[in-house]
């Protein structure tokens, strides 16, 4: 027992060193020194209350967008549209929030509309999967650039602000934002929604039939259709949770941080999100430190940018860590014959 | 006449792209990272000609850092056995990073090293990998389905015990079938860097390896099929470009900009459902699909 404790953290501090390397020799390719600009990231991350407030900001999206890919690769869904659900969800949300509804029933109307928008995103490759057979890898993708066009269509049509000059929308009304945790700071209390997701999503996944089905089916299709679940209605309940989840995201992102709609919108939430989730191993409860991570990473790459390294080196260190999780899982695979290290994903 | 030429160029880097990916996902790899090998091909194919001046040797770079890619891709997938879909993932951000790092470094030592001359026109005012494109169609489709190497091909991604069975590896199909679809996406990277363009920008490849990716199983695993839909694409591309720069468009921009894409999936819808992906696709097992 002692010794395969051992062994496997002496896995992971190896994949760490690797992983760690790679990204060092990046960052000397690019001409920069490795530890100034580890400096950087991490000032820029938690230096200051300010860049600290500003690592949670990057958090929020980053868990509930994660959480989405969670529930979906749960299921061997491979939901890699979060993007555009998160950007239909903005959408909705933008239009909802600017509708003359009185006081507390703002807020949850203009979120509410978000999680419809994502849901409503990601029904059509729920459909093309349930009728047609198509694979929800593809469509869901082919759906992300629709988004991307649908939000500078509306940005430029039908939710452009009164005085038509940017491609933009109006502020949604101030009932409708989310308030801020500490006067001052950017940080809003989508931080608590977040959160409370990640805790129902666990308690959904561990504690509850749908969890089981969702278990079942991801392990075997064939087997599960076999033992008579309904497996199409677990999987089409599954793709609408998740694109409600990203469509949450972008709801949040409106009535926490941006409060109107522009275009382009969404930084890519959505495909970080892939990296998070799978570095959480699919759990929602390790989604909060691999999002806050990677919000670390976010709102620290933009410092390092000023020690002259370019914000795309945040692709490079996601890469590798998703390079090392990989290998790290392998070798564990290997040295400890078992499948202590995650669940097959 | 000219349209016709600028949709086949325009078709060229998603068809070679589509190609390559057909070869891989015959032996029942997915490759999630068309796009990101694309890309890396774009980079080099311009880097490597500017430095030379000599567009072949831009071509040649290109296939030879896609390889590289598709080399990671097989490490994790072939030899670790990792999901096919997330080590995609995982060389797309290492391609999208790698080539803005790289780019922006090369750019502050070397100015001018982004630009690079373009392709010649060969033919009908077509550069050599239009033309390659156009030549591929058949003979792919000669070597996928009349050659001994595509029955081997075919069966890897199908059956691939019968394949051991029959004295042949597995393992040597899909490596190299999977170094191949990284030589044609690199071909394709170049033929959009310095076919179409003759510069390196950011992204660059707009997510046509993903347009690619879908083509395949609109095509339904054919070459021929999968170059006409390819074809189609592009024409839909041309006709948009020009009805925007006419200025006259009955539909707002960003609709007409995404019209390619609502077709791709509509396509997508109605392939006929008799029309199946190789069996083994994505199967990180050799023995139980």
């Amino acid at each position: 027992m002692m010794k395969r404790l051992l062994l496997s953290a002496g896995i992971s501090m190896l994949w760490m060193f690797i992983a760690l390397i790679s990204c060092a020799g990046i960052v000397l390719m690019a001409g920069a020194a490795p530890v100034s600009v580890a400096q950087a990231l991490l000032h820029g991350a938690i230096g200051t209350q300010y860049n600290v407030s500003n690592t949670l900001v990057q958090t929020i999206p980053l868990l509930i967008t994660a959480l989405a890919v969670v529930i979906a690769f749960r299921a061997e869904m491979f939901n890699i549209g979060v993007e555009g659900q998160f950007l239909l969800g903005a959408v909705l949300a933008c239009w909802a929030g600017q509708l003359s509804i009185p006081g507390p029933f703002a807020i949850i109307v203009t979120l509410m509309a978000s999680m419809i928008g994502g849901a409503l995103w990601s029904l059509i490759p729920a459909l093309m999967l349930h009728f047609r057979g198509v694979q929800i890898v593809l469509s869901s993708l082919i759906m992300n650039f629709i988004a991307v066009q649908v939000v500078a269509w509306v940005v430029r049509g039908p939710l452009q602000e009164a005085v038509r000059e940017y491609p933009q929308s109006d502020p949604i009304r101030t009932v409708a934002e989310l308030p801020k945790v500490v006067a001052g700071l950017q940080l809003h209390s989508g931080i608590w929604i977040a959160i409370a997701m990640a805790l129902i999503f666990d308690v959904l996944i561990r504690k509850t039939v749908f969890g089981t089905y969702l278990k079942a089916v991801g392990s075997g299709l064939r087997a599960s259709k076999t033992m008579g679940l309904p497996v199409s209605r677990i999987l089409f309940t599954t793709v609408l949770l998740s694109g409600a989840l990203g469509g949450l995201a972008g709801g949040i992102q409106i009535a926490g941080v941006t409060h109107f709609l522009a275009d382009p919108y969404s930084k890519g939430y959505g495909y970080t999100a892939i990296a998070v989730a799978l570095l959480a191993r699919l759990s929602p409860i390790g989604a909060i430190p691999a999002a806050l991570l990677f919000g670390a990473l976010t709102s620290g790459s933009s410092a390092a940018q000023s020690a002259g390294i370019p914000v795309v080196v945040l692709q490079v260190i996601q890469a590798v860590i998703l390079f090392s999780i990989l290998g790290a899982r392998y070798t564990a695979s290997r040295f400890l014959r078992t499948q202590t290290v995650g669940e097959s994903a | 006449m000219s349209v016709i030429t600028d949709i086949i160029t325009y078709a060229a880097p998603i068809g070679l792209a589509c190609f390559g990916g057909l070869l891989s996902e015959k032996v029942g790899i997915v490759q999630i990272s068309l796009e990101g090998m694309m890309l890396i091909g774009a980079l080099a194919a311009v880097v490597a000609t500017s430095i030379t001046g000599n567009p072949l040797v831009g071509v040649i770079a290109a296939m030879l850092c896609a390889m590289l890619a598709a080399a990671l891709h097989n490490l994790f997938t072939l030899l670790m056995r990792s999901d096919h879909v997330i080590v995609g993932t995982a060389v797309n951000f290492l391609a999208i990073g790698i080539t803005g790092v790289l780019s922006r470094t090369l750019q502050k030592s070397h100015p001018t090293i982004l630009k690079a001359q373009s392709l010649p026109p060969l033919l009908a005012g077509m550069n050599g990998l239009t033309l390659l494109f156009i030549i591929l169609i058949p003979v792919l489709w000669w070597v996928l389905y009349r050659t001994r190497l595509g029955i081997g091909l075919a069966a890897t991604g199908e059956l691939p015990k019968a394949v051991t069975a029959a004295g042949y590896s597995v393992f040597i199909y899909r490596f190299f079938a999977s170094l191949a679809c990284g030589a044609f996406c690199g071909i394709a990277g170049a033929a959009l860097s310095i076919g179409i363009s003759n510069n390196f920008t950011d992204n660059m490849t707009a997510s046509r390896g993903f347009v690619a990716l879908a083509l395949i199983v609109v095509g339904r695993w054919s070459p021929i099929w999968t170059a006409v839909g390819t074809l189609g694409f592009a024409s839909l591309d041309v006709l948009q470009a020009s009805l925007q720069a006419a200025g006259k468009s009955w539909l707002p921009y960003p609709i007409l900009l995404a019209l390619p894409y609502i077709l791709t999936l509509v396509a997508l819808g109605t392939a006929r459902a008799s029309v199946r992906p190789p069996k083994f696709l994505g199967i990180t097992s050799d023995t139980q699909p």
